[in-house]
């Protein structure tokens, strides 16, 4: 089976979005290989440097002129960069896009992906390591995309561009290396989690690099001969609790990994699951592994101690079951 | 000097004007009948920004606004029935109810929900700008804005973007304090809360092309217009005009201080007793007034025909509030619809 890491896949979706689609532009020049990758997006700007505008440090500005620019007739990707820098286009992002659909009756649309990479991206101290993603959850209106693996990015970007919806696409700096299967490609249903590893014994849910962690633990509790189901959520926005619900039904035990700060995050709206439709189907207590609520710690030791890690994840899983 | 190219250009323009302060005027008589939900805001004194400036655009151009949105919707030929009952939030305005009077709108005409943010909508309006260009159509966005816009950091981030990109954009700053607030011993500021005397200058030191005008003056706000949009389509870039008018007495709370508007007043002094006090507004601010006064004095219109085309106006008014108040709330459960586009 053919590998490329998730960040080359992501970079050739985009492209083949460009190709087939002449609407579509890149504002804020391209920035989807962060720091460290940037080398990576020069094939983007060789061949579509006109589509592509390099702006000044204005995200309000840009993310704003992004939506105008969805309005009259282009597909807009606008890469904010770093995840925390949203904050600094957060009017834009979370009070005019998701309500322009709305506020006019429907009629006036707002095909829109904002792009950021977000997330502990290691020694990002407390400013850079933002996860704006719970909270973009709370944005009605706004569809938010979270794919974890290379098979699954030109899907997930070709249902959000086709369903025009003002889309914010949770992308993470720790996913550019991941080395995943190369195949897929095929569009993939908006809202529908994914199964990625079948199990028995419990329910594992991530998403972006949580998915990544939860199958690295599913791999060493198979060791253990611990049998774990692990779910991918693929999209915030909307919450697919169908498929989490059948698979803790078969397993009654949830774990779910989530960077997010404890406090109303993606982990606790999966978790409330099972306090409502689910209830019942819970044989232990739902487990929601987050980032304490503590500011991003720059010094490794400090930052690596509150990380979702994977043997946090290990021995969770292990005290559900035994 | 005729303020437009033909007669009928400059009757058209005053029929507006006069459309636009019937329209405020039932706004304010519905709201204090307790019809108009949330808080609203008048374009009573503007009238001549919106119209000289919808008169030198095209139908492909967009047009951005911001929560004092009536007179522009109007200026640009939004339906007052439809208009209006949006903004009373009945099932039969232009979004349903949805929007009301913060988000007019009027997306056959170009011209997305108001933004209720101050400062909003200018990015946005770089983005439709954008679009044009990099569509290479011949088309611009125009977007209005009060001077507080200028107290948002939004604001400059999107004048530096037009700058840098020259796009096609026009931003028509709407000072309606110009001569208001000035503190004691600090002349010339324009606008009560910026460190800035002259907000041109701002827009020059960014490169962009720049004009104050008199929002009395049609004729200069039309021609202001015009120019901005050769610019801009020309390729050579934004301009940042800002259009200055005495703020309307009644404004803050909205209620009718002046009474409703009757044309004879631009030429018969007869201004009842229990509106002396503000005699300022009905022989100098009144934008409508003014221009009436200039048709006047060039000839193009008699009293007779004024009176006509303020009957006209006040008619097509009455039959909005008619349709309005007629038309039926939304159904409850369509607050669920259209969340998404499809």
């Amino acid at each position: 089976m053919a590998e490329i890491t998730f960040g080359e896949a992501k970079i050739k979706a985009v492209a083949d979005l460009m190709r087939e689609d002449e609407r579509v532009v890149i504002i804020g020049g391209a920035g989807f290989g962060g720091l460290l990758h940037a080398k990576y997006v020069a094939p983007l700007h060789d061949e579509f440097e006109p589509r592509i505008l390099r702006t000044p440090i204005a995200e309000l500005g840009f993310c704003g002129m992004g939506i105008g620019a969805a309005m009259a007739g282009l597909y807009p990707i606008v890469t904010i960069g770093t995840g925390s820098f949203a904050f600094e286009a957060w009017p834009q992002i979370v009070n005019e896009a998701p309500n322009i659909t709305y506020m006019s009756g429907g009629q006036v649309k707002v095909p829109i992906m904002f792009h950021a990479l977000v997330g502990i991206r290691i020694s990002g101290a407390a400013q850079h390591s933002a996860r704006p993603q719970a909270m973009l959850m709370q944005a009605a209106g706004l569809q938010v995309i979270a794919p974890a693996l290379a098979s699954d990015v030109k899907g997930l970007l070709a249902a959000a561009k086709d369903s025009e919806r003002p889309t914010f696409w949770i992308d993470h700096p720790l996913l550019f290396e991941e080395k995943q299967p190369a195949n897929g490609g095929k569009p993939l249903p908006l809202g529908k989690a994914a199964v990625v590893r079948k199990g028995s014994d419990a329910t594992l849910v991530g998403y972006s690099i949580d998915l990544v962690r939860c199958l690295a633990a599913a791999a060493q509790l198979e060791t253990e001969g611990i049998d774990a189901e692990v779910i991918d959520l693929r999209t915030l926005t909307p919450l697919d609790e169908e498929t989490i619900c059948e698979s803790v039904g078969k397993t009654g035990r949830l774990v779910v990994a989530d960077e997010c700060y404890p406090a109303a995050s993606v982990a606790s709206e999966v978790a409330s699951i099972f306090t409502d439709r689910g209830f019942g189907l819970l044989k232990r207590p739902a487990r929601r592994l987050n980032f304490p609520a503590v500011p991003v710690p720059l010094s490794p030791p400090l930052e690596q101690h509150l990380l979702p890690r994977v043997d946090k994840i290990v021995a969770t899983v292990r005290e559900l079951v035994g | 000097m005729i303020p437009l190219p033909s007669r009928e250009d400059c009757l058209e323009a005053l029929r507006k004007m006069l459309l636009i302060r019937h329209f405020e005027e039932a706004c304010i008589e519905a709201a204090h009948r307790g019809q108009v939900p949330g808080h609203y805001h008048v374009y009573i004194g503007q009238e001549a920004t919106g119209v000289g400036v919808m008169s030198a655009l095209d139908a492909g151009d967009f047009v951005h606004s911001t929560h004092r949105n009536h007179g522009h919707l109007l200026a640009r030929g939004a339906d007052p029935k439809k208009a209006l009952a949006e903004i009373l939030g009945k099932a039969t305005g232009y979004a349903g109810g949805k929007a009301g009077t913060l988000h007019g709108c009027a997306p056959d005409l170009n011209f997305p929900p108001s933004s209720g943010i101050v400062g909003g909508v200018l990015p946005i309006s770089t983005g439709t700008a954008y679009a044009l260009k990099h569509r290479r159509l011949p088309n611009i966005s125009v977007v209005f804005f009060g001077e507080g816009a200028m107290e948002e950091g939004a604001a400059y981030e999107a004048l530096n973007l037009a700058a840098l990109w020259k796009l096609p954009v026009l931003f028509v700053c709407e000072n309606n304090t110009a001569e208001v607030e000035r503190t004691p011993g600090q002349s010339g500021y324009h606008a009560p809360n910026l460190s800035i005397i002259e907000l041109t200058d701002l827009a020059k030191t960014m490169n962009l092309a720049a004009a104050v005008i008199d929002g009395l003056d049609l004729g200069a706000v039309w021609n202001a217009a015009k120019a901005a949009r050769a610019r801009a389509v020309s390729g050579e870039g934004a301009t940042f005009i800002e259009v200055r008018t005495e703020t309307w007495p009644g404004g803050q709370w909205p209620t009718l201080v002046t009474g409703r508007t009757h044309i004879r007043h631009a030429w018969n002094r007869d201004i009842p007793e229990r509106y002396a006090h503000l005699s300022a507004w009905f022989e100098r601010n009144d934008p409508v007034l003014s221009v009436a006064r200039t048709l006047l004095a060039t000839g193009l219109a008699s009293e007779r025909d004024l009176e006509a085309l303020d009957a006209m106006a006040q008619k097509e008014i009455d039959q909005a509030v008619k349709f309005a108040n007629e038309s039926p709330f939304p159904e409850a459960q369509s607050a669920l619809t259209h969340v998404w586009p499809r």
